[in-house]
């Protein structure tokens, strides 16, 4: 979580980009002003961050090996030789980049590919792929990039092109709305080995006390910041719950 | 007389805080005059890595119910200017668990239980405060008579000073031996009634404020941002608000008065001990900066030393000292 440099009383919540030696990556996305600022921060700058909070995507050691938990609702076979599918959704992205670098620095060569989808071409900025060895596949919801529809309908039509059995051990990773991660869950859950999401909140202490980004799971309301923000998503998606999303 | 004493020559407290500026609250003893504020620190190791429990004086807990609370719908929070708009719905895994679960860990770990409890009728107030009894590592009960984001027992109802006594009685009743709180809701016109009412209940200190009372609305949903519409606000944007209710009880109560609302640094701290505060508690501004109870105990430490003073306490202004606000100033007459 960065904190931001002005009057903004809360850090904002950040998957990481990319990393190296004594530096990391965000993006950003300006929504508001507190998003505004920090992303007109130029490259370089400083900023007080908290150690990494909470549960990430599986690593990548583990994924290329297909070497995880079994799901409690298991649909397909273990994935000894997983197919790799990354979906971001705009900004979503960024988290798929940073497990995208971590299968490239592997001994062996994964099978994955990034989905990566916008509404329009302005919104699907492929440089921050730049330099992934997995395919990387763009959508637009107009046609103007890439696959035309969203990143959704790409990742079905990427399962369905590749038949059951690749399916059956193939692990889906998702970023992005939350109605996206919802809608890819209800498509593909039942015919995929494994589906993580990564859920988004408005967050405040980021440990699991002020319990302001809540969502409802397999174990009751859950703060996504320490139980999360990556779950299986039968997990958090599976689960009756009146409770509104933004 | 305040019940309330520097205790520097005295034998430090039982527990494992350092000894720093060390206060009584009722028959209580409290190592340093920094609390974690309810609903800011959980049950008192989550922040762990960032503030050994220890360091505090006392942990007031996430408010506890007797029967685990799920909480309201998303979303929860809203940032504002200087402030932080909540709606949690106090969600908490209930008395019982936080018994068996919570209170060992925080002990173990040394730490303070100060707990928050909230109910909705009285009996259930007596049943909770028999159950605390039963465990002596609870050093204190801070009633939570403030919360704006729940039905039954949320600030509405705590806006009657006899309600407020009745509920007090029934707790301190039950917890003779320990410190029991009452956390004032400021959302209403006069604060110092219900201050008197916590008095007469048997309260040993009240702790003000509880959060203020907002809304927020969704522009592009065109509806409020909350499912229960209010919210409660807390920050630095709350400062003011909580000063004066602080100074106002200060003067209208023989009891400690416990400060919270908006301390972003060493300086709000020193205000509310100026004000008449017995004991501070530090809530939001830990979500961002946890770093910040290191920087106010120092600058607290170093006030009060450079003044020649031994205790905080000793900052609080005397009775005149708001003399000339009752004087009749000069008019805003137009010109």
């Amino acid at each position: 979580m960065l904190a931001h440099p002005s009057l903004h009383l809360l850090r904002r919540p950040m998957s990481i980009h990319d990393e190296g030696d004594g530096w990391r990556s965000f993006m950003v996305k300006p929504v508001g002003p507190a998003s505004r600022e920090l992303a007109g921060l130029r490259p370089g700058t400083q900023v007080d961050v908290t150690p990494p909070l909470g549960n990430g995507f599986p690593g990548a050691a583990d994924l290329a090996a297909g070497r995880l938990q079994p799901s409690a609702r298991p649909t397909g076979e273990r994935a000894a030789a997983p197919r790799l599918l990354l979906v971001g959704g705009g900004f979503g992205v960024a988290p798929l980049h940073f497990v995208a670098r971590r299968l490239d620095a592997l001994a062996a060569a994964s099978d994955y590919a990034i989905l990566y989808g916008g509404r329009t071409a302005r919104d699907v900025e492929l440089e921050v792929l730049d330099g992934v060895r997995g395919a990387v596949l763009p959508s637009t919801d107009d046609g103007t990039l890439g696959f035309h529809g969203t990143c959704v309908d790409l990742a079905i039509e990427q399962v369905r092109r590749h038949g059951p059995a690749v399916a059956a051990r193939t692990i889906v990773l998702a970023c992005g709305s939350h109605a996206m991660m919802a809608a890819l869950h209800a498509a593909l859950r039942a015919h995929v080995a494994h589906v993580f999401v990564s859920l988004e909140a408005v967050m405040a202490c980021g440990v699991g006390v002020c319990m302001g980004c809540v969502t409802p799971s397999v174990r009751g309301m859950v703060p996504i910041c320490t139980e999360g923000p990556v779950f299986r998503s039968e997990d958090v998606f599976d689960v009756a719950t009146e409770v509104q999303h933004v | 007389m305040s019940e309330l004493q520097s205790r520097r020559a005295a034998a430090p407290p039982s527990q494992g805080a350092p000894t720093e500026f060390p206060i009584r609250i009722g028959p209580a003893r409290f190592a340093n005059p920094y609390f974690a504020a309810s609903g800011c620190f959980g049950y008192g190791l989550e922040y762990a890595t960032y503030i050994a429990p220890t360091e505090l004086g006392a942990i007031v807990t996430k408010t506890i119910t007797l029967e685990p609370r799920a909480g309201n719908p998303m979303p929860r929070l809203q940032e504002t200017p200087a402030g932080l708009l909540n709606s949690i719905g106090l969600q908490n895994v209930g008395l019982e668990v936080y018994l068996r679960d919570k209170l060992p860990e925080l002990l173990a770990a040394g730490g303070v239980p100060f707990v928050s409890i909230a109910a909705a009728e009285l009996d259930e107030y007596d049943h909770m405060a028999a159950r605390l009894a039963e465990h002596p590592g609870v050093a204190a009960v801070e009633v939570n008579l403030g919360c704006p984001n729940v039905d039954a027992g949320g600030d509405r109802d705590a806006a009657e000073a006899r309600a407020v006594e009745r509920i007090t009685r029934a707790v301190k009743d039950r917890l003779p031996d320990r410190a029991v709180a009452v956390k004032l809701t400021p959302n209403v016109t006069d604060i110092t009634n219900l201050a008197r009412g916590a008095e007469q209940g048997g309260a040993d200190a009240v702790v003000a404020i509880n959060t203020v009372s907002g809304m927020d609305i969704d522009l592009q949903r065109g509806r409020p941002t909350f499912a229960r519409v209010r919210a409660g606000l807390s920050g630095p944007a709350i400062f003011p608000i909580a000063l004066l209710r602080v100074w106002e009880i200060a003067r209208a109560v023989d009891i400690p008065v416990v400060a919270v609302g908006g301390i972003a640094g060493p300086t709000e701290a020193l205000k509310f001990f100026m004000a008449g505060a017995a004991a501070v508690q530090l809530g939001t501004v830990l979500y961002s900066r946890p770093e910040l109870l290191a920087e106010v105990r120092q600058g607290v430490r170093d006030f009060v030393h450079e003044r020649g003073l031994s205790h905080p306490h000793e900052l609080r202004l005397g009775p005149d000292a708001g003399a000339r606000l009752d004087r009749p100033g000069p008019t805003c007459a137009p010109d």
